[in-house]
């Protein structure tokens, strides 16, 4: 049973990334925008970590579920990692075309993404062309998010860990890094943030997974 | 795209400005906070263990200290005291046995009679008090407690547990580098948190991410 706090984890997290989008000057545009902001494209929200495992699909799939309610446009959560295997149950393992292939084409066309539980909320595969080589092309990969900018307000991004996000990083409106209180060290995050020359403007924050036990505010804590 | 430049005076979740003091100070609370249970479970196990060594090792005094024991409670008659010392009793460990026994048992108490009248009648004090006490040990830990007392935990035990139990909650705690608060993160990071999830089941997980029912329209 998950109790109301916890109910209110990923509402938090999602109002603090549109608060962040909103603070750079790139806000998801609202879907009954005209002129100008009509041809504004999607907002990328990149999930990722220092290291592989510390949680970044679960956040970036509650992530995704959030700022589908919390905003009018469509989001879509977008399987990027290609580093590891597709999850056991994972309905587009079986050969469905998803990310890779609208890298490679260019567009969306022919695919549909599976809506997930809210109408607004959608949800793409990594494809059959899904290789970690692909993500250090800036080519294929700035294809495949203009083809999402242009379907979608938000497109949140299950990305590989940061050493591995190649062009994905620079192209990105924003990145949520997930930190794992159990395994990741604070020399391995500063090392991985610095590497990946992700500056303050585009890091909209942190989400520390795997939190240990909270100390109580008269204790002194957070 | 063009991002505009960040708005300084934006509102919204910032970086931390806590300072290295407040993060150990943060770190050092956790001690005790987040590891009462593995604490508490140190300080049982170590009057569990220390129940267990006494209640092994007493036999062994006991069986040392029988014949010397023996001796004092057959003697019929403080006048018979003397002559058993003389002949297999150390008057230094019989002394201490005396002594050490008074508390507990009836027998001790007029054992400790029989000695004092005894020393006040002959040279046997002097002997008691020049005589060595029995092996060095401590008079306490010398003598066979009965075994109600001995299966109850000691303070030594408890207070070891106690401190093993603080070693090793320190050293889980401020041990190494990981972030283990939402501060210590921001603070590291330069970057502010947006949430902190607890360890969840696997079915907490599941249901976090299930999508809510539609709200009713406000009709």
């Amino acid at each position: 049973m998950t109790s109301g706090p916890q109910r209110r984890l990923f509402p938090r997290i999602g109002l603090g990334v549109l608060e962040h989008l909103e603070r750079q000057g790139v806000a998801p545009v609202r879907p009954d925008a005209e002129g100008e902001a009509a041809r504004s494209v999607g907002r990328v929200i990149l999930v990722s970590s220092t290291r592989a495992g510390e949680g970044k699909s679960f956040v970036a799939q509650g992530l995704a579920a959030a700022l589908a309610e919390q905003q009018d446009g469509d989001v879509v959560w977008v399987d990027a990692a290609f580093d590891r295997p597709p999850a056991d149950g994972d309905i587009f393992r079986r050969g469905a075309a998803g990310l890779s292939e609208i890298m490679t084409l260019g567009s969306l066309q022919g695919l549909a993404p599976a809506g997930v539980g809210s109408e607004r909320l959608w949800r793409l595969g990594r494809g059959v062309l899904a290789q970690p080589a692909l993500l250090q092309r800036p080519g294929p990969v700035g294809k495949g998010l203009a083809a999402l900018r242009a379907g979608f307000a938000l497109i949140v991004l299950d990305a590989p860990s940061l050493d591995g996000c190649g062009a994905l990083l620079a192209q990105a409106d924003a990145c949520v890094l997930v930190i794992d209180s159990r395994r990741t060290s604070r020399g391995d995050a500063r090392q991985a943030l610095a590497q990946a020359r992700l500056g303050a403007g585009r890091l909209a924050g942190l989400v520390l997974n795997h939190r240990p036990r909270p100390i109580p505010r008269w204790l002194g804590g957070d | 795209m063009t991002p505009t430049a960040p708005d300084a005076e934006a509102p919204g979740p910032r970086a931390s400005d806590a300072t290295p003091r407040d993060i150990l100070a943060q770190r050092v609370i956790a001690v005790p906070w987040r590891h009462a249970g593995l604490i508490a479970a140190c300080v049982l196990a170590g009057g569990f263990a220390s129940t267990a060594f006494w209640r092994h090792a007493a036999p062994v005094r006991v069986a040392a200290a029988k014949p010397h024991m023996q001796a004092i409670q057959d003697a019929p008659s403080a006048a018979a005291i003397p002559i058993e010392l003389r002949l297999d009793v150390d008057p230094g460990a019989a002394g201490t046995v005396l002594a050490a026994m008074q508390p507990t048992e009836p027998v001790q108490a007029s054992a400790t009679l029989r000695l004092d009248d005894i020393s006040e009648s002959d040279g046997i004090e002097a002997a008691l008090r020049q005589a060595p006490p029995a092996g060095g040990r401590p008079t306490s830990r010398s003598v066979p407690a009965p075994d109600a007392e001995r299966a109850r935990p000691s303070l030594s035990g408890l207070a070891a547990g106690l401190l093993l139990g603080l070693m090793l909650a320190a050293l889980r705690e401020l041990g190494g580098e990981r972030m283990r608060s939402a501060r210590e993160a921001s603070w590291a990071l330069g970057a502010p948190v947006l949430g902190a999830i607890p360890t969840l089941s696997a079915r907490a997980r599941e249901r976090l991410l299930e999508p809510r029912p539609a709200a009713p329209d406000a009709a």
